[in-house]
């Protein structure tokens, strides 16, 4: 029989033996769906992959959807470890945009950087009270925050569609989107040539900030605290439920700020499709990182690569949805791998009972 | 003579209200069985809605393919056995954290179902399940209103009793209710929690393609991708609020079917509220009942080994 002992420790190096194994299994299991279905899987990806991996464009084209994809991240990360789910980032981040929109179409005059800091303040505050709202109902009322969460992403998919169709439709175009906003409300190109605006600072020094902040103070220490020992935090004498309330406004925030930072650096307006299922894809990363900031960059890194490589195998003929199931397979492998990482397995032949044992157990028994 | 007729028109009205909603809510009612099944024996299974979207992918595919819904039932019932077994492994053997392989498989399904389905989209249905005829009926028009379905909603109705019954009455309900609330209990009875835990995650699992199977091929016969649109998550809204019992899953079920039903059915009574933020009612709605339901009743009907994988002492 198979004897599993727990380990104390996880080898950082299992874990990434665990994580590239998942990734190659996952990639395999695509593409035999994908042979299956008569495409031709494994030409497509190795030009894709090397367009977008190894080219320098590619990589510039990876870092822009790195920006919004390691902030949802984080807004997984800081509820995570206080010990709440926050699987709602989608509408956080949706919220973020409607603030930054919201600004950028009601004043237009405004000089540029004071109108990108109102936007970006407006964002914050809308998809952070969004955050407050979506954890009350679990501090009050014990319903689960997975379920208001999750319920937020539809809610707000309506929100969205209900401004660019109705309140804020743009009236030049028929397509479903807000007005093009002012070149003040844009933020500037950090490379030339490329769509890396400055927002991409700001993302890594929020990623690194956070990092630090959870690792070394002690909001972080009593934050971490109050996720891995809620009844310990309690008699050590923290307010669990400051650090409820604050973990999903911080992280909601960095959502927003993610979707601000999208609609003012990459996409100019508002429109229902801006995230290309962001709020899922930062669920993968986060878990995939095991929930580290750090590892945030560099998983996100390697998943942002797969989102800009959807949009290029959408164009050679493949499914994009190809993307969401190589996304849910690398987390399915990794959740299942940790096993291996928390766990040893060994095989332990179970010991044959020779005949004189056997006769005394039966004699013990009848007695 | 006027307002006796009037009061009549909204009394039709509401039951076809009604009826429109327990049609809306049967696959809420599918779905919701399965999860009290295998939140019962302690598994959250947050993979629901993907388990409903190859359900209804794989149904109408086959039906396509084969003309025969029934075929089409089996072959959703054999994919989503398989599939279930594969998440029961992960969770239960690989003892994997439940919510976020839930999420990851519901991410997984949601693609595969995609790529899948996608000669599908824009077909016309070959076999659906079409509404029986009752001409016993034809005397009594409400009766018929509310009784003229198709069969899968007595199915469901019917499951949902013997579910009920199998739970509380018999002694494998006992031993099921044991896996979640008291798995050591059992286990030191003899009986193996994790056969248990596997056989009802794969119960939920295939009754929740079953859910997804009644939306494709009788609720609106097409494949459109994320045509299940969070129905799997006012699942585990209507678990939660039916206190984990199958025969209150039904008004839940129903009661969430009435929604959806509304959320339609106001903008055409000419109510003056956009009707983008009508549809949210289906999304809002399972929060604000499980808040009401909260406040009324504090007890916590919660299986107490939710969520956590059983572990033998080993001493």
């Amino acid at each position: 029989m198979i004897k599993i002992e727990s380990r104390r420790t996880t080898q950082i190096s299992t874990a990434i033996w665990v994580g590239i194994l998942s990734v190659l299994i996952s990639l395999l299991i695509s593409i035999i769906v994908l042979q299956f279905m008569h495409y031709h899987p494994i030409k497509i990806f190795l030009t894709v992959f090397s367009k977008t991996y190894l080219r320098l464009d590619g990589i510039l084209e990876n870092l822009v959807s790195l920006i919004p994809l390691s902030l949802c991240s984080l807004a997984v990360v800081v509820p995570a470890k206080a010990g709440f789910w926050n699987i709602g980032v989608e509408a956080q981040f949706y919220m973020g945009a409607i603030g930054a929109t919201g600004i950028a179409l009601a004043f237009p005059n405004l000089p540029g950087l004071f109108l990108i800091s109102l936007m970006l303040v407006a964002g914050i505050l809308l998809s952070g009270l969004f955050g407050f709202i979506c954890i009350i109902p679990k501090i009050k009322w014990g319903v689960s925050e997975i379920l208001t969460t999750l319920l937020s992403i539809f809610i707000v998919n309506y929100f969205v569609k209900y401004l660019v169709y109705y309140a804020w439709e743009d009236p030049k175009t028929v397509a479903a989107q807000t007005p093009e906003f002012v070149n003040a409300a844009k933020l500037p190109i950090l490379i030339p040539d490329s769509r890396l605006h400055y927002g991409f600072i700001l993302a890594v020094l929020l990623v690194l900030g956070i990092g630090f902040i959870l690792k070394r103070t002690i909001f972080g220490y009593e934050l971490r605290l109050t996720g891995a020992n809620p009844r310990g935090a309690e008699y050590a004498g923290i307010d669990i439920k400051k650090y409820a309330y604050f973990s999903m406004i911080i992280g909601a925030a960095l959502a927003g700020i993610a979707g601000v930072l999208e609609v003012s650096g990459v996409v100019f307006r508002l429109q229902p499709t801006i995230s290309a299922d962001y709020g899922f894809s930062a669920f993968v990363i986060a878990w995939v990182s095991r929930l580290s900031p750090i590892a945030i960059l560099f998983i996100g890194y390697l998943f942002s690569g797969l989102e800009v490589a959807g949009f290029k195998m959408q164009m050679m003929g493949l499914p994009s949805s190809i993307v969401a199931m190589l996304k849910g397979l690398i987390l399915l492998f990794v959740l299942a791998g940790e096993t291996l990482t928390f766990y040893k397995f060994s095989w332990v032949r179970e010991k044959k009972k020779s005949e004189k044992i056997k006769k005394i157990e039966k004699a013990q028994i009848s007695n | 003579m006027k307002e006796a007729s009037k009061k009549l028109m909204d009394f039709r009205t509401i039951v076809w209200i009604i009826s429109m909603g327990m049609t809306a809510g049967t696959p809420l009612l599918f779905s919701s069985v399965g999860e009290v099944l295998s939140e019962r024996a302690g598994v959250l299974n947050i993979g629901i809605e993907g388990f409903m979207l190859m359900g209804a992918m794989t149904g109408f595919m086959v039906s396509y393919q084969t003309g025969n819904k029934w075929i089409a039932l089996l072959a959703v019932i054999g994919v989503c056995c398989i599939l279930g077994l594969i998440f029961s492994f992960v969770l239960i053997t690989l003892r994997a954290n439940q919510i976020a392989a839930g999420i990851a498989f519901t991410i997984l399904c949601a693609g595969l179902s995609t790529i899948l389905g996608k000669p599908f989209i824009g077909v016309v249905a070959r076999d659906t399940f079409k509404k029986l005829t009752l001409s016993s009926l034809d005397k009594f028009p409400l009766l018929q209103l509310l009784f003229k379905k198709d069969l899968l909603v007595f199915i469901a109705l019917a499951l949902a009793i013997i579910a009920w019954v199998f739970v509380y009455k018999t002694k494998y309900g006992l031993h099921l209710r044991a896996a979640g609330d008291d798995p050591s209990t059992l286990d030191s009875l003899g009986i193996n929690v994790i056969v248990q835990r596997y056989i009802y995650t794969t119960l939920g699992s295939i009754l929740a393609g079953i859910g997804g199977a009644y939306l494709s091929l009788a609720y609106s016969p097409s494949w459109i991708e994320g045509m299940v649109a969070g129905r799997g998550w006012i699942t585990i809204a209507i678990v939660n609020f039916a206190l984990w019992n199958p025969l209150y899953a039904i008004g839940g079920a129903y009661l969430f079917g009435i929604f959806y039903i509304l959320s339609f059915r106001l903008e055409a009574a000419g109510i003056a509220v956009p009707s983008y933020f009508l549809r949210m009612l289906p999304y809002i709605s399972p929060i604000i009942v499980l808040i009401l339901s909260k406040l009324r009743n504090k007890k916590n009907y919660m299986p107490k080994y939710l969520c956590l994988p059983y572990i033998r002492e080993v001493k």
